[in-house]
């Protein structure tokens, strides 16, 4: 019932009994009247809740598919069409029914939310959206409001029908890596590449003279007749350019709305080199690290190869569960408006006691005391905690902070305010990770067989002063002859060019635009030169650009030359 | 057989015919016209009311009323009637005992319907900046508004709907309460109907029966609203339906316990100690 129905029945009940008391008619027919027809809405409403509302079933299929798993794109749209069927009587007018969708899916023009406007027997409706970031998409469930015309009773019901996609980040195609004209002799195998060193390729490298124990197949006999002792030829070798990517995934990278975070312009710059390797029929690997330790995805090559670094690059783009903090008014509303948004038959006062209690006595403190018992109540039981456990939420901040912010990430909602406090850039870097750059990088060399590319995506912008930790593991890795490239995404999407600093108006997000990428830049400059003098090579945005230096460093790698490294 | 049984069920599928449902943004076709209908009604009503009254004061009423039009709906309209009657109204009035006063009330009614009915259109034009409803009304006014017929078409039957329903709804209600009203004691007989239904010797036996009905109807509603709850709903009532009865036990030992590790904490000035680790596992499907 809503509040225009509650006053209505009020000044009805005032207006019969005085009506009555004072024997005016007029008075007590309007008044008995206006109380009949309320009580003739509420009992036709009573009977659509409880007869249209439960004959009512939804089919959800994404992309042409209603299936309960599967499988989506970064970036790219969606198109989601969901059927609506009811029984024989059918269902409407006004039944308001919403698709809830994640924070990474972005619906335009709100085509997710409909009406019925007249009575249906089945409907359909089908919208447009966008998926943002790579991890996973989540769809629970339908929301349905049902009214009636004239605004005076309301019933909200939640249809779960959970479909889960993993999304695998987005990539773009780099071009072919493989030259089309032919510069050498023979063409090694798919994958295969000329390294200017001695081995058992088929291109020549080099003549020296015969030493005892070479085998007498390389003799160059003419040439030994020609200069009258025995020549050998020394051959190339032929080896894959293995491609070893370092994705960084920890809490600084992951904080931000989906497809804004530091992580998706890594995951992008990753899977595009990934693929154009592939392409090539270069073997990738990767190694995925975050707070929570390393993983490693073994080299593959082919496209099963490149699904499996993207779905293991999917896998650890899901937010974990969220650092623990304090417990704010903000965090409280965010999770009691989602509470009741996907469970509101769990919210009804019918089903969800709370107990008497006196104090506090004012009563917005009151209000607020009672919220957080049903809160808490429906916390504890979609966790499966004890009643004991259930109280503590109420009366413990810490506890039910960490379960509002596990609560919140887990339906989908991005690392932002209210679900992580956001500090200052750079709060969340610190030698730990450096450390475990450090160690994965250490061993991926000690792994390593000749010619292997080690592209490092990390948000190392804040973390000038502790280099020193990861500069042993590049040296040691460029003394190896490998080849080092570092792409730190930029906050602003933009690469720190001089041009980028300019103030391009004075309204005030390009003011703070232009502030950013000032300090960007400057923070840039200190990054690209500690790195510059090892001799690695440094891209500071998560585009286009990151994605040609590093096929760039792997065409150096191909041709076996040793170039020094520069900044892009 | 199961190639016939599929091939039955997808031309099945073909046969059915799904609606294409509208975004709730949508706006209606006769949007504006309604909104100035239903002032205008609202406004005609009002200005028949005390008319003893000076014209400065039920202008500003009627300001007032219609102002507030879009946040209470009828409710300021009924009890600007209800104030009238009370004020105006004669005691045993035969005004209102025939068809007449029948009549009256039903418009007044029909008027509270009409206003409640299109108080979300009067909701979205007021959250709208002045401008934006001047550049719609310009507009409209020069023809650039699209008008759809076939959308007009689908709205006016589903109006002519609603005013068939309505028109039933109020003619039931209005009857019915004249009936009621006659069968409702009055201030006069009160007294007298009380007296003789306490000697009536037959009372306490009727009493009790209606009690045993009570009593049976609140059973009866209460197993079929516990059949309706669905499988979570149900958990979640005995889990609170538990914590009620032991919750001032279950406070008492939560907060007890809560006392007891911060001043250990603060004893080992570690508060971040305090909490413990908690490792949530993922919400059960």
């Amino acid at each position: 019932m809503t509040a225009l129905a509650k006053w209505l029945a009020l000044a009805s009940i005032a207006g019969l009994c005085l009506g009555i008391l004072r024997e005016q008619i007029g008075l007590a027919l309007l008044s008995l009247s206006v109380l009949l027809w309320l009580l003739v809405e509420w009992l036709l409403f009573a009977w659509r809740v409880r007869i249209e509302l439960r004959a009512l079933s939804l089919e959800r299929s994404v992309n042409g598919r209603s299936e309960p798993t599967g499988i989506l794109w970064a970036g790219r749209n969606v198109s989601i069409e969901v059927h609506l069927r009811s029984s024989i009587i059918g269902i409407g007018p006004l039944v308001q029914i919403r698709d809830v969708v994640p924070e990474n899916l972005e619906v335009s023009n709100r085509a997710h939310d409909v009406t019925i406007r007249s009575r249906v027997h089945s409907a359909v409706f089908r919208y447009e959206a966008r998926v943002l970031g790579a991890g996973q998409l989540r769809l629970p469930g339908f929301r349905i409001a049902m009214r009636d015309a004239q605004g005076f009773f309301r019933a909200e019901r939640f249809l779960p029908l959970v479909q889960k996609f993993r999304v695998l980040p987005a990539f773009m195609s780099a071009g072919d890596a493989q030259p089309i004209v032919k510069r050498i002799n023979s063409l090694p195998q798919h994958g295969i590449h000329r390294l200017q060193r001695s081995g058992m390729g088929s291109e020549l490298l080099e003549l020296r003279e015969y030493v005892p124990g070479d085998p007498p197949k390389s003799i160059a006999w003419k040439v030994s007749a020609r200069r009258d002792k025995l020549m050998t030829r020394q051959y190339e070798s032929e080896v894959p350019v293995r491609l070893q990517l370092f994705v960084d995934g920890s809490i600084g990278t992951r904080i931000g709305g989906f497809g804004l975070r530091l992580l998706d312009q890594m995951n992008f710059v990753a899977a595009s080199v990934a693929k154009a390797a592939i392409s090539a029929g270069d073997p990738v690997g990767a190694i995925l690290f975050d707070e929570r330790g390393l993983r490693r995805v073994p080299s593959a090559t082919g496209d099963r190869g490149f699904h499996r670094l993207l779905e293991a690059l999917s896998d650890f783009s899901v937010n974990p569960a969220p650092s623990p903090d304090r417990l704010t008014n903000r965090l409280l509303d965010a999770a009691m408006s989602v509470v009741a948004e996907q469970f509101p038959d769990l919210m009804d006062a019918r089903v969800n006691h709370i107990p008497f209690f006196l104090f506090p006595i004012l009563p917005w403190a009151q209000r607020r005391l009672r919220n957080r018992y049903q809160l808490a109540a429906v916390i504890a039981h979609l966790y499966r905690l004890s009643p004991a456990k259930q109280i503590r939420l109420v009366y413990d901040d810490g506890l039910m902070a960490t379960y509002a912010q596990h609560f919140l990430s887990q339906s989908g909602m991005a690392w932002m305010e209210p679900v992580v406090t956001i500090r200052s850039r750079g709060f969340h870097d610190g030698m730990a990770r450096m450390e475990i750059l450090s160690a994965a990088l250490a061993r991926a060399v000690s792994q390593a067989r000749d010619n292997e590319v080690f592209v490092v995506m990390a948000d190392l912008l804040e973390c000038v002063p502790s280099l020193s930790h990861l500069m042993p593991a590049v040296k040691m890795a460029l003394a190896r002859h490998h080849r080092v490239a570092f792409v730190c995404p930029s906050p602003t999407f933009l690469r720190p060019t001089a041009e980028s600093t300019n103030i391009r108006s004075l309204s005030l997000p390009d003011l703070l635009l232009a502030a950013e990428q000032t300090r960007t830049r400057d923070l840039a400059s200190r990054l690209q030169y500690e790195l510059r003098r090892t001799g690695a090579t440094v891209s500071i945005s998560g585009e286009a650009n990151a994605i040609q230096l590093v096929l760039s460093e792997m065409a150096i790698a191909r041709t076996g030359r040793v170039a020094a490294g520069g900044v892009r | 057989m199961s190639q016939l049984l599929s091939e039955q069920k997808s031309s099945a599928s073909r046969a059915e015919t799904f609606v294409v449902l509208e975004s709730s943004d949508q706006t209606s076709q006769f949007g504006g016209l309604l909104i100035l209908s239903v002032i205008a009604a609202a406004t005609g009503l009002l200005v028949l009311l005390a008319p003893n009254m000076p014209w400065s004061i039920r202008i500003f009423s009627i300001a007032i009323v219609l102002l507030t039009l879009r946040f209470w709906g009828g409710f300021a309209v009924l009890v600007a009637v209800q104030l009238d009657l009370l004020l105006r109204e004669t005691q045993r009035s035969s005004t209102f005992q025939g068809p007449v006063g029948m009549l009256t009330v039903f418009l007044i009614i029909a008027l509270l319907m009409f206003i409640n009915r299109n108080r979300e259109l009067l909701k979205r034009a007021a959250s709208r900046p002045l401008s934006v409803i001047w550049a719609r009304i310009v507009a409209a006014l020069k023809g650039e508004i699209a008008f759809e017929p076939a959308r007009a078409v689908r709205e006016i039957r589903r109006m002519a709907g609603g005013l068939i329903r309505g028109v039933a709804i109020l003619t039931g209600c209005v009857f019915g309460s004249r009936i009621l009203l006659s069968m409702l004691p009055g201030r006069r007989t009160l007294g007298r109907d009380l007296q003789q239904w306490f000697l009536d010797d037959t009372s306490v036996a009727r009493s009790s029966l209606l009690l045993v009905l009570v009593a049976a109807a609140w059973i009866l509603c209460n197993e079929i609203s516990w059949r309706q709850l669905t499988r979570d709903q149900t958990r979640l009532y005995l889990r609170s339906v538990f914590l009620v009865i032991h919750h001032a036990d279950l406070r008492m030992v939560v907060r007890r316990g809560l006392k007891l590790r911060s001043r250990a904490a603060r004893g080992r000035k570690d508060l971040t100690a305090a909490t413990g680790p908690v490792e949530p596992k993922s919400i059960a499907e």
